[in-house]
């Protein structure tokens, strides 16, 4: 190309100022198309996707507001008070948590033992809702404890994405994937979890999200997002698997999982759809998946699936079934 | 508050990595890369709303499309490529509202904007005159620091293509605006 320097700034300059003008920094990300039911309007005529813009709509709204650090409009007056509002909030469950420490504490309706020198703090907001408390060292939050409520405003406690349900944690754009580290079966509060560990490389310095999650109604979560590293990241992670260890949560009803993954072992139709087993898989992303030795019977109405499928179809496809506890209320077929 | 980068000069270019072979993560590249798939649909488009929406499809593509990606790592590219053809069809929707705009822009008795912004608001007005193709080797090449074979696989041409299709753009460019090499 010609080199003429004086022309090719001014071009640059210009470029810039008018990109940067017509869409500020400042200016919000919108609703996804796929989240907002817009994409209706764009061609779309696969209704498989309306269960992608379900999981889009928790996406995106995690995502903003994470970002935005937007707290609920009507915080407690202290860290500590529980929220004085009812909306968003579980019938039957206290709202008054003993949140204080160290030591025994009931958040939500679970017992947990803080440990030593830490503080169960009442961090509700709107990203998570009201049930949430930091866990950690005054003024330090490494440690998130958190209910989730079916059909509440906070996040699928589980999501096919990488990351899970922890968005921007860096807290500013990076280009780096999360990369994920561990993912198994495990026990929280004496019920059956499923634990996530990623790390991601932040501008700051290399993150780490540890996530115990029960999809099960009640469900719950503790996760751990932090830049430490060393012995101080093994001290937080093995506190929080002491947090783990020693909680006691209460049971689950005969209620579905509000998420399940895996492989359909078994498919038969019925009148309206399939009875399905599905073979659960634990992990993330799908090229992740590991199967676990833990077989779920749904029944998926038609609706929730692309119309070419049968039987005979369904059988070995990789499924994920979010429910409302008592029903399968959508269904995602990764890659489909 | 979250800071997207203020140059795409990163996000644009950081979309092929060979290591990660994992699935796409759509709406982690629909919160990353909104502000600048929507900064270059500008700069092609001219209208705000016209490049909102033409993300928007492009992301809706993306999003019904990125299983189908055999590189997962190049979804940034596709993106931007959906991006570069929605403009077009907008443009050739548009043809007769784009040459106004361009009369527009060219017309010398406009009345002189501020000091600040009297330079780009003349250049921008050259730059869209310029044909289409041209505009967008140049936004690629000069707002989004892309290089001549990133460009030339963006728009489905040759190197050559491009280099000639930026030189002619540059040597018209400076042509209208009197800035003599």
């Amino acid at each position: 190309m010609t080199i003429h320097q004086p022309l090719e700034q001014r071009l640059r300059r210009a470029l810039d100022v008018t990109a940067q003008t017509q869409v500020p920094d400042e200016q919000p990300v919108p609703t996804a198309p796929w989240a907002s039911g817009d994409i209706a309007h764009r061609g779309a005529n696969r209704r498989w996707l309306v269960p992608l813009a379900a999981i889009g709509v928790t996406a995106v709204v995690v995502g903003i507001i994470v970002a935005s650090a937007v707290r609920a409009p009507t915080p407690p007056s202290s860290p500590n008070t529980p929220p004085t509002r009812t909306d968003g909030l579980i019938p039957g469950v206290p709202t008054t948590p003993a949140a204080a420490g160290p030591g025994p504490v009931t958040l939500a309706g679970a017992d947990l033992v803080v440990p030593d020198g830490w503080r169960a703090e009442y961090s509700p907001d709107r990203l998570s809702g009201p049930y949430t408390w930091c866990l950690g060292p005054q003024s330090s939050c490494p440690v998130m404890f958190h209910r989730y409520s079916p059909g509440s405003t906070g996040p699928v406690p589980e999501r096919p994405v990488r990351g899970g349900d922890m968005y921007n944690v860096c807290q500013q754009t990076s280009p780096n994937p999360l990369v994920l580290k561990q993912a198994h079966s495990a026990i929280l509060g004496r019920r059956h979890a499923d634990y996530r560990m990623w790390t991601i490389e932040c501008p700051g310095g290399t993150r780490t999200i540890a996530q115990y999650v029960i999809s099960d109604p009640p469900a719950f979560e503790l996760a751990a997002t932090t830049t430490a590293t060393g012995t101080r990241l093994a001290s937080i992670l093995a506190e929080m698997d002491a947090i783990a260890a020693s909680a006691r949560l209460p049971p689950t009803p005969t209620g579905l999982r509000l998420y399940d993954q895996g492989q359909v072992r078994s498919a038969r139709a019925t009148g309206d759809g399939f009875d399905i087993v599905l073979w659960r898989y634990s992990g993330s992303a799908v090229r992740d998946w590991v199967r676990e030795d833990i077989v779920t019977p749904y029944h998926i109405p038609r609706s929730l699936l692309p119309r070419e499928y049968t039987t005979r179809r369904l059988v070995g496809e990789r499924l994920i079934v979010l429910t409302n506890g008592a029903d399968v209320t959508q269904v995602i077929v990764p890659g489909g | 508050m979250i800071r997207y980068p203020t140059r795409p000069s990163l996000p644009l270019t950081a979309e092929t990595d060979p290591d990660d072979t994992s699935e796409v993560d759509v709406d982690g590249i629909y919160r990353s890369q909104w502000h600048t798939m929507v900064r270059l649909a500008v700069l092609l488009v001219h209208d705000l709303p016209s490049a909102e929406d033409a993300v928007q499809d492009a992301f809706v593509a993306l999003h019904r499309n990125h299983t189908r990606l055999d590189d997962p790592g190049a979804a940034i590219g596709y993106l931007r490529i959906a991006v570069i053809n929605r403009c077009r069809s907008l443009i050739r929707r548009r043809a007769v509202a784009r040459r106004h705009i361009a009369a527009i822009g060219m017309n010398a008795d406009a009345a002189a904007p501020e000091a600040d912004t009297a330079i780009d608001e003349q250049m921008m007005a050259a730059i869209r005159t310029l044909p289409r193709r041209t505009q967008e080797v140049i936004v690629l090449r000069y707002w989004a620091d892309l290089s001549e074979t990133q460009i030339a696989d963006a728009l489905g041409v040759s190197t050559g293509t491009v280099k000639s299709t930026a030189s002619r753009g540059l040597a018209r460019l400076r042509e209208m605006l009197g800035d003599a090499p």
